[in-house]
């Protein structure tokens, strides 16, 4: 009893103090990109300097570092971010209601759509996401949907989606802010949702529009966020799936001190230390599922808030949480069965599941994965088997960056785990969660150009806005020779067969792809994969079903056959070697090394006797036809480790860098002061320009 | 035709300061020094070693301050500042430091030649720093804690790179007048010897 006493006045005296001094902590953990992700499963990380094989993410792991956090700080906020019901095979066969007991348990206070959570269409999102339909609304709604709709217990905001139709038409469909007290701190939240629903498929964007274009974004976060500050908000954070590109250049050209913190999504990109801006909001990202992220942000009466930013990870040193395990097994109970007999409860959808999940249906020889921009050995594999099963010239599929990554049979792995190479069931709907079907079609060679070309300006566009932040297409039949220094529409160097033969621009190819449910496959459509200009589309028919063939079936087919191509080629050359994850810093490539139409050039040194300091300068100029666009960094390459730049602004990969002014026009030059200090050797180093990034 | 040489021949005069001669005449004023021990540190070093071969010579130094004995040198260095003094960039550093009482006025001229150019993108810089005894820098470039940087690049271009204010800089000697009186006449003889040839 005394002890409790004492304890209890130890408490009331601190909260005093705490009180007192005005000092609180308040704790934001963001959790973003669950992708449907339940359980444990396999992810690359780099430990080291190496990239190895662990046992990452699954919401019991997840909820036991939630509850830890949350013991040790009840100031804390958990915000579930970005793609979080699609994903998987339990969501795909439960339009994601397999996902909504585990993670309403999880007790997340606040939640953003992200671009797959709209993939089961325009009616289940509403019945999923709108907690204002009436009851009439509702059934209407109900009724276009084969199964009961689980909606989420926490609320979801979206400043940047619209309603066109409707009693609401104009309107927003979501909330577009949330305000929130934590620890006498009122925290306002800005939700901004994917922007590209409608470049997947128009059918997904039904009676909605998004804001486009980096001026209305900016415009929208600066009114919402200062409207959240006149509401009393200390501080505003941003919830975003616009992805990391996006909302670093957003974060630096909204108004100064309008927003403390966004929290990226979409992208995956894992930012251990947080990226800083020019309105001095920071940036982060926490991966995706393997991954927690914690924002520490100390408040202290008249003082600037201090932001400490920590990334989790979801591994398997964190033991499960039993309760939450005991709801992930609940769901995943009917997908473990001797025959779970489910068909994709979606319109037309003949997809079907006839055994347990965890079937090993064959091994992988050869690495697989999604985990690099320009080329993947999964996007290889699978569109090499395309091609083998169909006989056409080329094979393309989307550039998805969801994956299951499984390394090849013998590779050992955590804790000396020697890979089977297994794939089950379970993972290939993590490779395609979606309901698309194989097609095939013929195509122009201009056209297949076009496309390449687009497709790159979608992944490495220095302009932001202009990505759409995903990889690129994988492709069969080609070898694509790009340089990534080049500005949009410019990459594409040449492209030639399989056999070596130039593609001319004249030239009709076979393809085969992927269809959309809305997309015409009766031999008389033009859009493959989501790409107009094809001819004569038509779906490839499963003999086995006599329906429309699923990409599914296929892969189940060729990896129980043991015919699943090798995809460890490598057909697609970057002129500009552009480092791919795990070598970049961030998953998506920022910053692309200049390799034509430039000159560097150097001074001699110059040492002074008083600071031992020696001083040079480095020279860009302009020697081709195009801007060289900014931001541009001269990156030190090659620098011994006895020398040490004073001077520099940064380092990338590593390597000191320092930064140019502005973009630099066809003939023109910028100079940059280099000072180093070293303790032996000589001074060498090749200069490089970099153009984009951060 | 007359008109285009003498213009051409009066734009190579005025242009010639900043870029392209070889020849460059240096004047230091030392004045707010004067009497006051130092150091001058004379350096010509290359950017690494694909800088092509260059030299830079200085001659015809004078001051009104004193020289101290004992100049410490490092690297490809020949000759001596009260004569011809030779800095090539055979090495990483090359240099003259040369201990020194100030007077009002340093003047000098330093020839700076690169015989062979390529395209390495590797210049070699000429450098002329002023340090009191402790070696903290006197009427330096902020920038560069050097009072003259001439960088001769990889092509042979010259350029100079930092200036104090108390540093002026000639392609050629600061003409007297009656040397402007013959500058004059010499542009008028190649214009004459032009039109004979075009003649």
């Amino acid at each position: 009893m005394n002890n409790n006493i004492g304890l209890i006045t130890v408490q009331l005296i601190a909260a005093l103090f705490s009180a007192q001094a005005g000092a609180v902590t308040l704790t934001f953990i963001e959790n973003n990109d669950l992708h449907a992700h339940l359980t444990p499963h396999l992810d690359k990380v780099v430990k080291n300097g190496q990239t190895v094989y662990e046992s990452r993410g699954g919401l019991a792991r997840v909820a036991t570092l939630v509850k830890q956090i949350r013991a040790e700080n009840p100031n804390t906020v958990l915000m579930n971010v970005g793609d979080t019901y699609h994903g998987g095979v339990e969501a795909l066969y439960t339009l994601g209601n397999a996902v909504v007991d585990p993670l309403n348990a999880l007790g997340v206070d606040v939640g953003v759509p992200g671009n797959w959570d709209f993939a089961y269409g325009p009616n289940v999102l509403r019945l999923r996401y709108v907690d204002t339909l009436t009851t009439t609304q509702k059934n209407l709604l109900q009724r276009t949907v084969s199964i009961a709709i689980k909606k989420p217990n926490f609320p979801n905001i979206a400043a940047n989606m619209q309603s066109t139709a409707g009693a609401n038409s104009g309107g927003l469909l979501l909330p577009g802010t949330l305000t929130k007290t934590v620890g006498g701190v009122k925290v306002g939240f800005i939700g901004l949702t994917s922007d590209i629903v409608a470049q997947m498929d128009t059918m997904l964007a039904a009676g909605l529009s998004f804001t486009q274009g980096e001026a209305a974004y900016r415009d929208l976060v600066n009114t919402q966020a200062q409207t959240l500050r006149n509401q009393g908000a200390k501080l505003v954070m941003v919830m975003s799936e616009l992805g990391l590109q996006k909302d670093y250049r957003l974060a630096d050209v909204i108004n100064s001190g309008a927003v403390d913190v966004f929290f990226s999504a979409h992208t995956h990109d894992t930012i251990f230390a947080p990226l800083k801006t020019k309105s001095g909001a920071l940036v982060v990202e926490a991966g995706h599922d393997g991954w927690l992220g914690r924002m520490d942000v100390d408040i202290v009466s008249g003082q600037a808030p201090v932001f400490n930013w920590t990334l989790l990870p979801v591994d398997s040193s964190i033991p499960d949480d039993p309760a939450m395990k005991t709801l992930v097994d609940a769901a995943r109970a009917p997908f473990l069965v001797a025959n779970p007999n489910m068909t994709v409860p979606m319109s037309g959808m003949t997809l079907k599941l006839t055994q347990p999940i965890d079937t090993v249906l064959g091994h992988a020889y050869a690495p697989l994965d999604r985990e690099d921009a320009l080329e993947s050995t999964f996007n290889n594999a699978w569109t090499d088997t395309l091609r083998q099963q169909t006989g056409t010239a080329i094979a393309l599929t989307p550039g998805f960056r969801m994956d299951g990554p499984t390394p090849a049979l013998g590779t050992v792995y955590e804790d000396n785990h020697i890979a089977d190479g297994a794939l089950t069931i379970e993972d290939v709907y993590r490779y395609i969660p979606v309901p698309y079907t194989i097609g095939t079609g013929t195509v122009q060679a201009s056209t297949i150009k076009s496309i390449i070309e687009s497709d790159l300006t979608a992944v490495y566009s220095l302009n932001s806005f202009a990505q759409a932040g995903g990889w690129l297409n994988g492709w069969s039949g080609l070898n694509i020779n790009v340089d990534l220094s080049q500005p949009d529409g410019r990459r594409v160097q040449s492209i030639r067969y399989a056999d070596g033969t130039p593609m001319a621009d004249a030239d009709t190819l076979s393809a085969t792809g992927c269809l959309r449910p809305t997309d015409t496959a009766d031999g008389s459509g033009t859009v493959l994969c989501s790409f107009a200009g094809f001819s004569n589309v038509a779906s490839l028919i499963n003999p086995a079903t006599g329906n429309p063939w699923y990409p599914q079936e296929l892969f189940s087919t060729a990896l129980s056959q043991g015919w699943l191509a090798d995809g460890a080629r490598r057909n697609i050359a970057d002129a500009a070697a552009t480092p791919a994850w795990p070598d970049q810093p961030f998953v998506q490539p920022l910053a692309v090394r200049v390799t034509a139409g430039a000159k560097l050039s150097k001074s001699g040194l110059v040492y002074n006797a008083g600071t031992k300091i020696y001083t040079a300068q480095i020279t860009l100029a302009n020697t081709g036809g195009v801007p060289l666009q900014a931001p541009l960094k001269v990156v030190l390459e090659g620098l011994p480790a006895s020398v040490t730049v004073v001077n520099a602004a940064g380092s990338y990969y590593s390597q000191p860098y320092l930064k140019l002014n502005g973009s630099l026009a066809p003939g023109s030059s910028q100079s940059v002061q280099v000072q180093f200090k070293k303790t032996s050797g000589s001074i060498t180093y090749s200069p490089a320009a970099y153009t984009g990034g951060v | 035709m007359i008109k285009k040489v003498l213009a051409a021949s009066l734009l190579v005069l005025l242009s010639s300061h900043s870029a392209v001669a070889d020849t460059w005449y240096v004047n230091v004023d030392t004045s707010t020094l004067s009497g006051q021990s130092g150091w001058l540190d004379f350096q010509f070093n290359p950017a690494d070693a694909f800088a092509p071969a260059a030299s830079a010579t200085i001659m015809s130094f004078s001051s009104t301050g004193l020289m101290q004995p004992m100049p410490l040198v490092s690297g490809d260095v020949s000759g001596s500042l009260d004569g011809t003094l030779t800095l090539g960039n055979g090495q990483d550093f090359n240099g003259w430091l040369q201990g020194f009482t100030f007077g009002t006025v340093i003047s000098f001229r330093v020839d700076i030649n690169v015989p062979t150019p390529n395209a390495s993108g590797s210049g070699s810089a000429f450098s002329l720093s002023l340090y009191d005894s402790s070696y903290n820098s006197l009427l330096a470039d902020p920038n560069w804690g050097a009072s003259l940087v001439i960088n001769a690049s990889d092509s042979g271009m010259m350029n100079v790179l930092a200036q104090a204010p108390s540093v002026s800089l000639s392609a050629s000697p600061v003409p007297e007048p009656d040397m402007a009186a013959s500058l004059l006449a010499g542009l008028g003889l190649v214009g004459f010897a032009v039109r004979r040839r075009a003649a």
